[in-house]
């Protein structure tokens, strides 16, 4: 007992511990904005839904014929959506990354940056990081491709917003280990793909695009309760970062 | 006390035995890397004891520093070395020897 005493005062064990258990939990919750970055990509596909949604009803209250229901108007119809709603496609994933690193930017003001190995605890299904980003540039290349080829020259500006879209997925998917943040950003940047995709008016895409808004719509709503179990999980751990005891100096 | 002897007590590493430097060797160990406003959080150390902490942990090998900046604020991240995290887990490993088994 002497002996601890001549060498001073002994950490408490459990105190490191504790120490230990926080920075991985924050390590872990910290990511896409502590959870945040979710809701502002569901808040963004939300909006391009809705816009996407009210263009097709207009075009189906102003061309469609009597007992023509949506679907079919918008498959039978030869359809190319209008430029406010291409521009709001093109902006989405480019929005979309600039607001997760800024709500991040202001998540790491408040506690400081931690990076672990468990940044993806509170994701769903941990996959490799460089599955999303790879599935939007292959959209891209092979949506592009099949425009090009079926409208040629008309075709060249959605081909090329298509191909800035699946070049953005490089930085985004360069820049972030995290398994939520990448799928949001693949959850945003897929139905940008296909609105563009719709630019050929004989492609056909107009009504697909439903399909494939609701269905990204869905995973990002999955998204979103993990982001909040995440936002909950780092709430949890300010609290406890601010009842940490000080080591004695 | 399995182990009482001076000696062995003695043979206890002081660089990682002091508490702060053992508390902040503790964080990066839980972490790839770990920002200088984080551990000020979550040691409790002030600022100036945190800085001459870690210059001694880096001087001894155990912590890797990088600077840089968050838009034009600068940030100093911490990175433990593998001789680092070899000198904490010797450290532990002779820590549980002096204490009485449960």
């Amino acid at each position: 007992m002497i002996a601890w005493v001549t060498l001073g005062t002994m950490m408490n064990t459990k105190r490191l511990a504790q120490m230990d258990d926080v920075t991985r939990r924050y390590g872990s919750y910290r990511p896409c904005g502590a959870g945040l970055g979710v809701v502002w990509g569901g808040v963004l596909l939300g909006l391009l839904g809705v816009m996407l949604l009210q263009w097709s009803q207009h075009e189906y209250a102003q061309r469609a014929v009597e007992s023509q229901s949506l679907w079919r108007f918008m498959r039978d119809t030869p359809l190319s959506p209008p430029a406010w709603l291409q521009l709001a496609a093109i902006a989405s994933p480019f929005v979309a990354w600039f607001g997760l690193v800024a709500i991040q930017a202001w998540v790491d003001r408040q506690f400081g940056t931690v990076t672990t190995d468990g940044s993806s605890m509170s994701c769903a299904r941990p996959g490799p990081r460089w599955f999303a980003p790879v599935v939007v540039i292959m959209m891209a290349c092979v949506l592009s491709a099949v425009v090009l080829w079926d409208a040629s020259t008309a075709a060249i500006g959605g081909a090329a917003a298509m191909l800035a879209i699946g070049a953005w997925a490089l930085v985004w998917g360069r820049s972030s280990r995290d398994q939520l943040t990448l799928l949001v950003m693949f959850a945003v940047s897929v139905p940008s793909l296909y609105v563009m995709a719709a630019t050929d008016p004989y492609g056909n895409f107009a009504a697909g695009n439903l399909v494939i808004f609701a269905t990204y719509l869905l995973l990002m709503m999955m998204l979103v309760v993990q982001g909040l179990r995440r936002f909950r999980g780092f709430l949890r751990v300010r609290a406890d970062l601010a009842a940490m005891r000080p080591v004695e100096e | 006390m399995k182990d009482t002897s001076l000696k062995s007590i003695m043979d206890l590493d002081r660089m990682v035995h002091e508490p702060a430097r053992l508390a902040i060797l503790t964080v990066l160990a839980a972490a790839e890397e770990v920002e200088f406003l984080f551990l000020l959080k979550v040691t409790g150390l002030s600022k100036g004891n945190l800085s001459v902490q870690s210059q001694k942990l880096e001087a001894a090998g155990y912590v890797e520093t990088t600077k840089g900046f968050r838009g034009r604020i600068p940030v100093t991240s911490f990175k433990i070395t593998p001789d680092g995290k070899k000198a904490l887990v010797a450290y532990h490993a002779q820590m549980r020897a002096f204490l009485p088994k449960r």
